[in-house]
């Protein structure tokens, strides 16, 4: 084993779960989050260290690599996992209606985050993860000194998105 | 002076240091236009916070920190790379050169394009510059949810259930199947996310058009709901 070995499997308890998380909310896809969260993980094993901001790195290149499956031929199309189609069928446990509740709830939530600017999308997923704003700013490449006002913003948009109400843009 | 929304913001995600965190909350104490800001800020994160789970699914099978650590471990040179394509190509020349081969057939079927052909809860594809989505046979008692999106791909799902979905270069043939605990009928509801940039996609049930994006121009016979989606039926 190398010494970074006990290194990268703590930051993968530490950061795999969220990381994935994060991407599954930015694509809608389970699938692809899993994917390219694996592959970033990969990435930092080859790299034989751990970076200064481990979980900015992370995110900067689990970002460059979704950026990149989009353009990706090989990803022409893709069956969607049962997960995928809204989780409806996975739980018998609830009836119909509750399932196309869930499904609504989730149609609403995605268009409203859908509204929200990219980079303030990004921020907002990433904050509801836990970052911090030191590492907000350097996955982002933003000024540390405007993550709170940029997140006010972003939570003001998806609020008036999601309540079916346009922000003014100034 | 009044504190901006990121430094009120960052008083609520405790990233103020000591003196900065002590100075807002001293004007807070005095400023009941600021504490209001403040409450909103709250209450939209308190809005977020409750959102966001709803876009969660359960995780699909990943790897282990162990995997990773083998798959990461393995050397990559080219000299093995190369090694272990061509004994790949070894072996398929020698399985395509076997009496009753089914490798014949695959190469037959790739050189042909045939389409892929799964059943699946929805796939996600590319729209090109023409695309068209065909439900055959229209489904019984069934509806599909039309939706814009900010996405770069067109999404197609079965609400509950599987479907057949066959893919080709400019269209998605759409197979109902029966729907789960529907007595056999094929029926069930679908959703499609439709990438706001496609430039050209049609709906069809059987040979009868339902759903027309030609550009920004939306051609249908329903009127959008209050979240922009066209929900009609496909019988």
């Amino acid at each position: 084993m190398t010494p970074f070995h006990d290194r990268f499997v703590e930051l993968y308890d530490m950061h795999f779960a969220r990381v994935r998380r994060f991407l599954d909310r930015l694509s809608g896809d389970p699938a692809l989050a899993a994917d390219i969260a694996q592959d970033a993980f990969v990435r930092l094993y080859r790299r034989g260290s751990s970076p200064d901001e481990p979980a900015a790195w992370l995110i900067t290149v689990a970002l460059n690599l979704l950026r990149n499956s989009k353009s990706t031929a090989a990803r022409r199309h893709r069956l969607l996992s049962t997960a995928r189609a809204e989780a409806t069928l996975a739980d018998s446990a609830r009836g119909p209606d509750e399932l196309a509740e869930s499904a609504d709830l989730r149609r609403r939530v995605r268009a409203a985050l859908e509204r929200v600017p990219e980079r303030d999308r990004q921020l907002l997923l990433l904050r509801s993860e836990g970052y911090r704003y030191h590492e907000l700013a350097a996955a982002l490449s933003l000024n540390p000194a405007s993550v709170g006002v940029l997140l006010a913003r972003a939570k003001r948009t998806f609020r008036a998105a999601y309540e079916g109400t346009e922000v003014d843009a100034s | 002076m009044h504190p901006d929304d990121g430094v009120l913001q960052a008083l609520l995600d405790d990233e103020l240091n000591g003196r900065a965190a002590m100075a807002a909350r001293d004007h807070l104490a005095s400023c009941i236009d600021c504490r209001s800001r403040l409450d909103a800020l709250r209450a939209d994160d308190a809005l977020v916070t409750a959102s966001l789970p709803a876009l969660d699914h359960s995780p699909v099978s990943t790897i282990s920190a162990s995997a990773i650590v083998a798959r990461g471990g393995r050397a990559r040179t080219p000299v093995r790379w190369a090694a272990v394509v061509a004994l790949l190509l070894l072996a398929a020349g020698a399985a395509y050169a076997l009496p009753g081969s089914p490798l014949r057939h695959w190469i037959a079927a790739l050189v042909q394009g045939r389409p892929k052909q799964r059943s699946a809860a929805g796939i996600a594809i590319e729209p090109g510059t023409r695309f068209r989505i065909v439900f055959t046979p229209p489904p019984a008692h069934s509806s599909v949810t039309i939706a814009l999106t900010a996405g770069s791909m067109i999404e197609a799902r079965r609400i509950a259930g599987t479907a057949r979905f066959t893919a080709g270069l400019d269209d998605l043939v759409i197979e109902p199947g029966a729907a789960p605990g529907g007595g056999g009928k094929a029926g069930g509801d679908f959703a499609i996310d439709l990438p706001r940039t496609a430039p050209w996609v049609e709906v069809v049930v059987g040979d009868r058009r339902i759903f027309l994006k030609d550009g920004g121009q939306i051609s249908t016979a329903a009127r959008p709901d209050s979240l922009g989606r066209y929900i009609l039926p496909l019988y």
